[in-house]
């Protein structure tokens, strides 16, 4: 399972960090999907190694931000996470998919906030409020993470019926 | 060691804190460049995967602009013949491959890959795959093999460096029009997307259209590389300086291959 956690991870960074960048500026938040997915069935510590590994390899991988800023990121977001999630349970899919845009937003707005704080502070480079926080960005990368999650959904569904149609029903 | 076990979650909360401040205060950092390099070989493969579908999405969301686009082209690609005539005649490193550029910059020009690009807090940055291993030092500036400025090297790593963007709005290079050299001004980035040109004596002949080059006053930089074409000129009644703004001659999302030039001074 541990392996299938590291394996997610690496995958998650290659699509946000790598894949997502060579197709446009927006933020593509697969990795705290994954983790939200995790925490919401109870699979609290699976996520916790996810957003560790995740946190390391954006840390090992990212240029300027210090090494640790991902990390504490991820580690705060799992804390608060695990304090919240029931709120994400027993919900209608429409509350469910404003609760993944909401929480997407805020999400990349601290990793924004601790990136500037990091940058500033522990780095010889420095950086501008103003060109590090993009409201559109953030509000067009939270849209399209509820649009992730509203295809899943859907995904889900339409695979259920399926799978159910052809092996429970004669 | 039941204890420990049963406050695993704590103990790994400060083993991280502990291999943080490791990492920023010791050289272990060195180890992590092994990690590093598979990470990046991986990374370059999705990225080059994503090409293919921003062409496809870009074709499905602007198809119909492109065809408008298309059509105004066409008629532009007569006048731009003529422009290109200009450019070969000011541009002496027109056509030549990176072997050809290093020979003429008296340096050595390392070409690499353009692995991931990003707005990384608040800058505009690419990686490439090769770092301080392959000789890249920071300071160094990058080229396509047009000669066209892209940025220079902010962080080098053993197996990759990071490149900050002409048009990053943090970035300012000392230039000067290629027409004529004694015209000296500041091009700074503006938001990743295009560029300004400050402290343009008044009396300087502007024209839309002229060709911006790197002065010689940009350290580490050899003179005459391209950075961008004015678009427009601003001139304020009463002011000491004029303004343009400039286009770029290259899309970050069309880089691959970029070449690092290694003066013999930067040489490690």
């Amino acid at each position: 399972m541990w392996f299938v956690c590291l394996l997610t991870a690496l995958l998650t960074v290659c699509i946000d960090f790598f894949l997502a960048r060579s197709i446009s500026d927006l933020y593509l938040n697969t990795g705290f999907l994954i983790i939200v997915f995790l925490m919401i069935h109870g699979f609290h510590n699976n996520a916790l190694f996810i957003a560790v590994v995740y946190g390391i390899l954006l840390d090992i991988i990212s240029p300027i931000s210090p090494f640790g800023t991902f990390i504490i990121v991820h580690l705060l977001m799992w804390l608060i996470l695990k304090h919240i999630i029931n709120i994400f349970t027993n919900i209608s899919n429409k509350i469910f998919i404003l609760l993944i845009f909401f929480s997407s937003g805020l999400y990349i707005a601290v990793l924004n906030i601790i990136q500037y704080i990091g940058i500033n502070v522990f780095t010889e480079f420095s950086t501008n409020f103003e060109s590090l926080f993009s409201f559109d960005l953030i509000f067009s990368s939270a849209i399209l993470s509820a649009f992730i999650v509203f295809l899943f959904i859907i995904i889900a569904h339409f695979g259920y019926y399926i799978f159910s149609r052809w092996f429970f029903i004669k | 060691m039941r204890d420990l076990l049963q406050h695993k979650s704590r103990v790994g909360i400060i083993l991280l804190i502990i291999l943080i401040a490791l990492y920023n205060t010791t050289p272990i950092s060195g180890a992590f460049s092994i990690i590093k390099r598979p990470i990046a070989w991986a990374g370059s493969f999705f990225y080059s995967a994503g090409k293919p579908i921003n062409n496809f999405v870009f074709a499905i969301t602007k198809g119909t602009d492109l065809i408008k686009r298309q059509e105004q082209q066409e008629k532009q690609i007569v006048s731009l013949i003529f422009e290109l005539e200009q450019i070969k005649a000011n541009n002496k490193f027109y056509g030549k491959n990176f072997t050809e550029l290093s020979n003429l910059f008296v340096s050595t020009i390392i070409e690499s890959k353009v692995i991931s690009s990003q707005f990384n807090a608040g800058k505009h940055i690419i990686l490439i795959n090769k770092g301080t291993k392959d000789g890249i030092v920071a300071g160094a500036p990058v080229i396509t093999e047009q000669a066209i400025f892209v940025g220079k090297v902010i962080q080098v790593d053993k197996n990759s460096s990071a490149i900050l963007l002409v048009t990053d709005s943090s970035s300012a290079i000392a230039s000067a029009l290629s027409s004529d050299m004694s015209v000296q001004s500041i091009v700074r980035g503006k938001k990743g997307i295009s560029l300004d040109m400050e402290l343009i004596p008044q009396d300087a002949d502007l024209q839309t259209g002229n060709i911006v080059v790197t002065s010689l006053l940009e350290e580490n930089t050899p003179q005459g590389l391209l950075i961008g074409q004015i678009a427009s000129v601003k001139y304020t009644e009463g002011e000491l300086f004029k303004t343009a703004t400039l286009s770029p001659f290259v899309s970050i999302s069309s880089l691959s291959n970029v070449g690092v030039i290694i003066p013999i001074d930067l040489k490690q």
